[in-house]
């Protein structure tokens, strides 16, 4: 006789269920692709918003003097639009990117912890609801640069940086638990026979970033707890009066800031080490050099935080380390660049939009890289340092790095997500219209550095005038292709040429070869045949 | 996504089923070590500095990391072991060590195979007599219930 009786009907059921109807389905949702077009969509939300800031600013340069804005108000422009950009559109897009493919990639039928999941994407519109807040109240919004170095942030700071300091908070809860929930998934829930050499690469890079993120999260969440308890508790970890030390919260800030920069582009590798064989149809060349290459990244960012604060004042040996260490980082970086370009060489090549991204992300990154190089000698640095030549370096890697793997990401998946095709001819002329208006904004910056004008301020001498105005224009137009862009994304949803299960012809993967397009909303409720 | 295990011996049989898990409980530990060890380390160094305050989310983070793991692994980790000979069928559940555990008289015993969920897509495979019924292999796939409802059928009918 049986001494238990055990029916499970119902919670089997629950795996089996389509998509909810309305509002509510994106409220409680726990399905990957779901929470993946969320947090997409945030991501373009923050971009617009970000790129609004951006905007501002820019008409402020347009010309010298000052015609639209207090000085104040776009000190908060300008700190605003760094923190959006960094933790509204970037991050939130790879982790976006993450949820859709990763689960497809692996073979697994979701997240490892769904539920977790919704949670991490719901805790950010509060966190950037509170952030964006600020900017309306007495004090005005956060003016102390992205970086919020004390006593700017501390000693100096305005009644709204506590609220600053919870959203950031909530934003390094929800980077953990998504990170945490990564890990779990790519670890546990691989298909049988997809080997960790097997992952393809995107997965492995965002294997590398969540470790990277569970390790430097501690330490921002760590340095703004400080900032709060030297504002209201009478500590003074960063106040040299107390006896604390503001370079000291410089040297914590960066040890997360750097490697959050690895944070931000190395999904974006992955990106492109699919992209670059699918349309040179020849597989990546190097596949455990890049796996290794990622990872030797990852391990020197820990290592190099120091390069950004070279003028601070410290020993000759401490400048020597740091240079050597930055260096060294361009040798891993180099590998990826010419994996790509070997894999690229005697291909059979065609270059439709998302090849046209990635192109332009190799080109215009591995600009961002030499100047990252230049300012990475500690002598040379000292002339460059907090000169309009560092907003051009990190913008060639961020926004021609990072966001432009992204877009090349939309390009190459949508038609997977959706079902339907883009538009070939509106993706080429976005990208065109995007690639010319990114060099005429930010190539002049670097000119304007060289020539001695400091970043973060509204008015500059008349010498700087012609570049700012080209700058300017630049900016308005690659502000202006965007928001084509969201035509494009919009018109893609909505309908289109149907597309094949593979897509591309030369695409290969779980997600090309198992699923349909658009796949089922439970995909791999059966394990996969992994080459 | 499951390793169905049939262990024949002279006169009985048994069936290990386990959901698939791409990583042994062992690296899992390992790795959890090495990655607690990097953040500690990095929440220590800032403490000698006197930044005291990153040590304590270092400390929850990887408290929440080891549980999320942990969370994870009951559900790949767990097992059912299935024995049955001419008398009884024995059915075990639980992770590493038996939690729950069901007898049934062989010669009474009736394999339950039916379609759930919407449009029958979902299979739900039971093993009982007399109304009491346990559900097994809950985590496999439907071809993977399928394979293991062929082998428990025939190897009811051989005993």
């Amino acid at each position: 006789m049986s001494s238990e009786i055990t029916h499970d009907a119902a919670h089997d059921e629950h795996d089996h269920h389509g998509p909810a109807k309305g509002l509510m389905r994106w409220v409680t949702t726990t399905n990957h692709k779901d929470i993946g077009t969320l947090y997409l969509w945030l991501s373009f939300i923050m971009l617009l918003y970000g790129g609004s800031m951006a905007m501002i600013i820019r008409l402020e340069l347009f010309q010298p003097g000052l015609q639209w804005v207090e000085p104040h108000f776009f000190n908060q422009m300008t700190t605003m639009h760094g923190l959006v950009m960094v933790f509204g559109a970037i991050m939130p897009a790879f982790v976006g990117l993450a949820n859709w493919l990763v689960p497809m990639m692996i073979g697994a039928p979701d997240m490892a912890l769904p539920r977790l999941n919704n949670w991490s994407f719901w805790l950010l519109p509060f966190a950037f609801g509170i952030l964006a807040s600020t900017t309306f109240m007495e004090s005005g919004a956060p003016a102390f640069g992205w970086t919020f170095y004390a006593p700017l942030s501390t000693t100096y700071a305005p009644d709204s940086t506590d609220f600053f300091i919870f959203a950031v908070h909530l934003m390094g809860i929800s980077s953990v638990m998504g990170s945490i929930n990564i890990i779990a998934t790519i670890l546990n829930m691989r298909a049988p026979g997809m080997t960790l050499m097997k992952m393809p690469l995107f997965v492995w890079t965002w294997l590398i970033t969540a470790y990277l993120l569970i390790a430097v999260m501690p330490v921002l969440a760590g340095a703004v707890t400080m900032m709060l308890t030297d504002r209201h508790f009478g500590t003074s970890f960063f106040d040299a009066a107390g006896g604390g030390d503001p370079v000291m919260f410089q040297h914590i800030f960066w040890f997360f800031g750097h490697p959050e920069v690895y944070i931000m582009i190395l999904p974006a590798f992955g990106i492109i080490s699919a992209i670059i064989p699918t349309f040179a149809r020849k597989p990546l060349f190097g596949y455990s050099s890049m796996v290794y290459a990622t990872a030797s990244i990852a391990i020197l960012s820990f290592m190099v935080w120091a390069h950004h604060m070279f003028t601070v004042g410290m020993p000759v040996a401490g400048e020597l380390y740091f240079m050597y260490a930055t260096i060294l980082i361009s040798i891993p970086t180099g590998v990826k660049v010419f994996n790509w370009v070997t894999t690229m060489w005697k291909g059979s090549m065609t270059f439709e939009t998302p090849m046209l991204w990635a192109l332009g992300f190799i080109v215009m990154f591995t600009i961002g890289g030499f100047s990252g190089l230049m300012l990475g000698v500690a002598p040379v640095d000292t002339q460059y340092h907090d000169t309009y030549f560092v907003v051009a370096h990190f913008h060639y890697v961020l926004v021609t790095g990072a966001l432009y793997s992204i877009i090349a990401a939309f390009y190459y998946w949508v038609p997977k997500w959706t079902g339907h095709m883009y538009n070939e001819t509106l993706g080429k002329i976005h990208f065109w219209w995007s690639t010319i208006a990114v060099n005429v904004l930010f190539f002049p910056q670097h000119f304007l550095g060289l020539a001695g004008m400091p970043r973060r301020i509204p008015d500059y001498s008349l010498q700087f005038a012609e570049f700012n105005m080209i700058s300017s224009i630049g900016g308005f137009a690659f502000g202006l292709a965007q928001v084509f862009f969201l035509y494009i994304v919009i018109k893609t949803i909505r309908g289109g040429e149907k597309a094949t299960d593979r897509v591309w012809e030369g695409a290969t993967g779980l997600e090309f070869e198992q699923l349909p397009s658009p796949p089922p909303y439970h995909s791999f409720t059966e394990a996969p045949p992994v080459r | 996504m499951v390793s169905i295990d049939k262990v024949n011996t002279s006169d009985s049989y048994r069936f290990v089923l386990s959901p698939n898990c791409s990583i042994s409980w062992h690296e899992l530990v390992l790795l959890y070590i090495f990655t607690c060890v990097v953040a500690l380390a990095i929440g220590i160094f800032f403490t000698i500095q006197g930044m005291w305050l990153v040590l304590p989310f270092s400390g929850l983070e990887m408290l929440a990391l080891g549980a999320c793991l942990y969370l994870t692994s009951r559900k790949v980790y767990r097992k059912e072991v299935i024995t049955l000979d001419q008398r009884r069928i024995r059915i075990e559940k639980g992770v590493q060590q038996v939690s729950q555990s069901w007898e049934f008289e062989t010669p009474w015993i009736r394999l339950i195979d039916e379609q759930t969920g919407a449009r029958d897509r979902q299979r739900k495979l039971a093993i009982g007599s007399h109304g009491n019924y346990v559900e097994v292999g809950a985590f496999l796939d439907n071809s993977e219930k399928e394979r293991l409802a062929f082998q428990l059928k025939d190897c009811i009918i051989r005993v």
